[in-house]
């Protein structure tokens, strides 16, 4: 209480000083006037009676300075003046402020950027409650190449068996052409099973989700809606429940809407429909049929993903006894089942990249920091002299180092603020390229606890860069730079040490960083003059979905090929046909393919091959060579002797000997299947990815009224002019088909690259700044070594020494300091560079080209940073610098 | 120096203030004059620890500041004791007895 007691009456006095002073003076003059007059009165004369008051009271101002003690709060004074003092310094070295507040706001601002994202994706849990608790079952076949999805009897089995399981939920992706004729728009919809909902604890905003009578075949449609598709189509209306939604032309009743805040697993999602299983789907013969796309579980409470692995293994052990292709699937592609986190399973593909580049901003904050340590450094040296004098006036270690600490984080705070607003401002302009990977809502956006973390990490950064200044200041040795007439101060051996052991620092931090962008940069340029397969220039492509209801297979055949013909007449266009599958559209997964009167071996059987059927003169239109036989024609459709194509890379596969045509195949694995014979062998397509090389080839045949039809047509100029046509064609194929995802080929071969573009471009920013970084650091402290060294090296050349001798001692010095650094480099990049596996294409991460062209680009920063104060030490005039300095 | 000499000297300043003020209010100058008579001019109280210690007094609360008129007519600040330093001097002044006694005692033991 007392302690309180007095705080506040020196805060008050605090904010009435001027008071304060003004009453202390009137009652010390009342003192000595007394004691004056009462000297006067014992018989002195006045001049002696009132110095003889005065040095009674022992000195006015002595009085008065040992009544400030009392009454004031030293500390939050000090505090003040050194805050002003600093300012005023920062503000009088405007060239350092700025340099170190740049430094500081960029690194800050790198890693504020990247660090909302990889909070947002990787750190915060999904948007559900208990999030934690849902994991996903899949099964895999890694020898085949394919990962995930479920088919229709493990599902069942899975959820029925594993006591580990509280709760299961499946889901497909599903098309539909919403709405009337006239009005229709393709939308993407979910069939999901009855628990779906419940599993993700997310209750309809409006009416109910499903129950599991609506799941089984035969019961009325039911639907449930986004919210925003309950705002777009039915504009918001809350009575829209028990309003009739059309889906491919059959009617759905609405039953729910659900809260725009629920999507799963992505954003696309707007209608949700229950998951209605065929008799044929759940027998045996589908068991590696992965028709759905995934399931969901919930654990029991205290089970752990562990038991539930065991559990599923087990329950697998006993399926595979009754599965008619457990030989094939588990010998042929290494089939198991897979449980694994939700959270994890979903951000799997975009972590690897979001790690890399939370690992580049990181190395860029320690380069900075290392730059700002010395920096600030230098900088101390420089006012050595100032802090000398501060202290012979009586300043105290504690009061220089609080100053010292006060200034850095000032600098610290400043370029944090600065940094967060900057690092918010980027993510706003780089959001869109993370936008539409992002497996959920997971809407990056400024994040008060990321803001919150980073200003607290410039705040600590601050204090630990402060320690190094604080340290060397206070280590000082008072006399020397005091006497010392003509210096500007003097470090001590350690403290030089610790200075060229962060330009070493710097320089591996650097190389590291270099070495990395360089390795990605590589890949890069490797990937862009890897040949597709096809010629992507001069290609338009789009996409029109056939509704399954409103056409008969008969009807949507004639439909296309109408299409395929119309198109092919179009002026310009040299050549243009109908696929289900183009190049970098999406994953046409595959199908094992059987062959007449061969036994495959079973790591034949069991890979995917994509099956694509193909109308028109598609291979002309993409570019495709045409290797051996002839090509698919429209004489091929409906014919009964069924024709295919299959590219190179299927024929060499199966007839090395190239005896490929004639051959007679099926991607049917029925029991009586109808086979294709071969016709032709055209080029191989890479089909989603540059980089891939596994694919195992593919089978081209016949166009046979799919539901999707892709229209990819190869123009004699400007592409781009074509798209009105192309869309006019359509309608008049028919009003309510609608062409969409109308792109350039290029595009969409170079939109597969886009995650390698943005970390090539990040890490090429970063690595830029840590060049930039490091060659300021090596100048900052050479240029102050040269200074340091004047009156030697003017003792030196007075003695005789060459200026060409002394530039070559200058740039030994920083030769030296490279030579430590660039090894370290080498062997910092050798073991990180493992980790970056799966992002290189055609190097390896000990590549020496990569190695030697960073090593010289920091040699070359790094003497250009040497030369102008080795210059500048050649130069001194051993006369001048003897005398006077 | 040492730390408890200056303790001891400090805090027996405080208690002679407080003493010196438990019969009316005073200024300053008549405090020091005060002080001086009481110790019977044996010791001189340093008037530079004078203001210092009354300003100590304020902050805990032991004494008040008012400005007020001196005998002959001049503006001067007159101290008075509160409540809690009346209180406070009962227990400096019992501290002291004991302090003394004790002293007393182990000098003429010895």
């Amino acid at each position: 209480m007392s302690v309180l007691r007095r705080f506040a009456f020196r805060l008050s006095a605090f904010f009435r000083r001027e008071q304060i002073e003004d009453d202390l003076s009137e009652e010390l003059r009342l003192h000595v006037e007394l004691q004056t007059e009462s000297n006067i009165q014992a018989g002195m004369k006045h001049e002696e009676a009132r110095r003889q008051a005065l040095m009674d009271l022992g000195g006015l101002d002595q009085v008065k300075e040992r009544y400030r003690d009392e009454r004031r709060l030293r500390w939050l004074e000090d505090a003040g003046s050194d805050l002003r003092h600093s300012l005023r310094g920062l503000m009088r070295e405007r060239a350092f402020t700025a340099t170190v507040l740049t430094i500081f706001a960029l690194c800050v601002a790198a890693n504020v950027a990247i660090f909302s994202v990889v909070n947002a994706i990787l750190l915060k849990p999904l948007p559900f409650p208990g999030a934690k608790g849902i994991y996903t079952v899949y099964d895999s076949y890694p020898k085949a190449g394919f990962d995930g999805g479920i088919s229709v009897p493990h599902y069942l089995e899975r959820s029925r068996e594993v006591s580990a399981f509280a709760e299961s939920a499946a889901y497909r992706t599903v098309w539909f052409a919403a709405g009337k004729r006239g009005t229709i728009q393709g939308i993407e919809a979910m069939a999901t099973s009855a628990g779906f909902f419940n599993l993700f604890r997310s209750e309809p905003a409006l009416g109910r989700t499903f129950t599991e009578t609506e799941t089984v075949a035969g019961s009325p449609h039911v639907v449930v809606i986004s919210d925003s598709l309950w705002r777009t189509r039915f504009l918001g209306d809350p009575a829209v429940l028990g309003k009739v939604l059309i889906l491919d032309d059959n009617p759905y009743t609405v039953i729910g809407v659900m809260p725009a805040s629920f999507h799963f697993p992505t954003v696309h999602p707007v209608a949700w429909v229950p998951l209605v299983f065929t008799k044929p789907e759940q027998t045996d013969l589908y068991r590696h049929a992965a028709s759905l796309a995934g399931m969901a579980v919930r654990l029991r409470p205290g089970v752990t993903a562990a038991q539930a692995r065991l559990q599923l293994d087990g329950l697998n052990e006993r399926t595979l006894k009754q599965d008619p292709y457990a030989k094939l699937v588990v010998e042929g592609a290494g089939y198991h089942p897979v449980i694994d986190g939700l959270h994890p399973t979903m951000v799997a593909r975009i972590r690897p990249v979001l790690i890399l580049l939370q690992s580049g901003a990181f190395f860029l904050l320690l380069i900075g920091a290392v730059n700002l340590a010395n920096l600030l450094m230098v900088r101390a040296v420089g006012r050595a002299r100032e802090y000398s004098v501060r202290r012979a006036l009586g300043a105290g270690s504690g009061r220089l180092g609080r100053s010292i600490v006060l200034e850095t984080l000032l600098l610290a705070i400043a370029g944090g603020v600065v940094g967060v607003a900057l690092g918010l401002t980027a993510l706003r302009f780089s959001f869109h390229f993370f936008s539409d990977r992002l497996p959920f809502e997971m809407s990056v956006q400024p994040d008060g606890r990321v803001c919150a973390v980073s200003l607290a990490g410039a705040i600590l950064s601050g204090l630990a860069l402060s320690a190094p200044v604080a340290w060397q200041t206070l280590k000082e040795n008072l006399s020397i730079s005091l006497s010392s007439e003509s210096r500007t101060g003097t470090i001590t051996r350690s403290v030089q040490t610790v200075r060229q052991a962060l330009i070493v620092a710097q320089i591996t931090l650097a190389f590291i960083l270099l070495s990395g962008t360089g390795l990605l940069s590589l890949s890069l340029y490797k990937l862009l003059s890897v040949n597709p397969g096809f010629r992507p220039e001069h290609v338009l492509t789009g996409m029109v979905d056939l509704p399954v209801s409103r056409y008969p297979d008969a009807k949507r055949l004639a439909l296309a090929l109408q299409i395929s013909e119309r198109i092919q007449t179009l002026p310009a266009v040299s050549c243009a046909g109908i696929s289900t599958n183009l190049p970098f559209t999406w994953n046409a997964g595959g199908a094992a393919i059987s062959f007449k009167n061969r036994k495959p071996k079973p790591e034949e059987a069991a890979e995917p091959h994509p099956v694509i059927s193909v109308a028109g003169n598609v291979f002309g239109a993409l570019g495709v060579p045409l290797i051996q036989g002839r090509l698919l024609g429209d004489s091929d459709v409906g014919v009964p002797q069924k024709v295919c194509v299959v590219d190179t890379k299927f024929a060499q596969r199966f007839w090395p000997k190239g005896d490929a045509l004639g051959a007679e195949i099926t991607p049917d694995s029925g029991p009586n299947p109808e086979y294709y014979k071969i016709v032709g062998v055209v080029g191989a397509v890479r089909q989603t990815d540059l980089a891939d090389d596994k694919e195992f080839g593919t089978m081209y045949v016949p166009y046979a009224g799919e539901k999707n039809v892709m229209i990819a047509l190869r123009t004699l100029d400007d592409p781009v002019s074509l798209g009105v046509a192309l869309a006019k064609i359509v309608k008049e194929a028919d009003p309510d088909l609608e062409l969409h995802d109308v792109s350039l080929m290029e595009n969409r071969v170079g939109k597969s690259l886009s995650g390698r573009w943005v970390a090539v471009s990040l890490g090429g920013v970063f690595a830029g700044l840590a060049l930039i970084l490091a060659s300021i650091g090596i100048y900052g402290v050479l240029a102050y070594t040269v200074t340091q060294r004047r009156r030697e090296i003017g003792v030196r050349m007075a003695l005789g020494a060459q200026p060409h001798q002394i530039l070559r001692m200058i740039l030994s010095f920083g030769a030296r300091l490279l030579a430590i650094g660039l090894p370290l480099g080498v062997l910092g990049t050798l073991f990180l560079g493992k980790s970056m596996g799966s992002f290189l294409y055609g190097v390896r991460p000990s590549s020496l080209g990569v190695f030697l062209s960073v090593a010289s680009l920091l040699s070359l920063a790094a003497t250009a940073a040497c030369v102008i104060p080795a210059k500048r030490a050649a130069k001194v005039s051993p006369s001048e610098a003897l005398r006077a300095i | 120096m040492t730390k408890e000499k200056a303790e001891l000297l400090q805090g027996t300043l405080d208690m002679l203030i407080l003493n010196a003020l438990i019969l009316e209010p005073m200024h300053g100058f008549g405090l020091a004059i005060r002080l001086r008579q009481m110790s019977r001019e044996v010791f001189q109280v340093e008037m530079g620890s004078l203001y210092p210690a009354l300003c100590r007094l304020e902050g805990r609360g032991w004494i008040e500041a008012k400005w007020g008129t001196s005998e002959n007519n001049r503006k001067a600040r007159f101290y008075s004791l509160t409540a809690s330093g009346r209180e406070q001097l009962g227990v400096e002044s019992a501290r002291w007895q004991v302090l003394s006694s004790t002293i007393n005692a182990m000098l003429r033991a010895t």
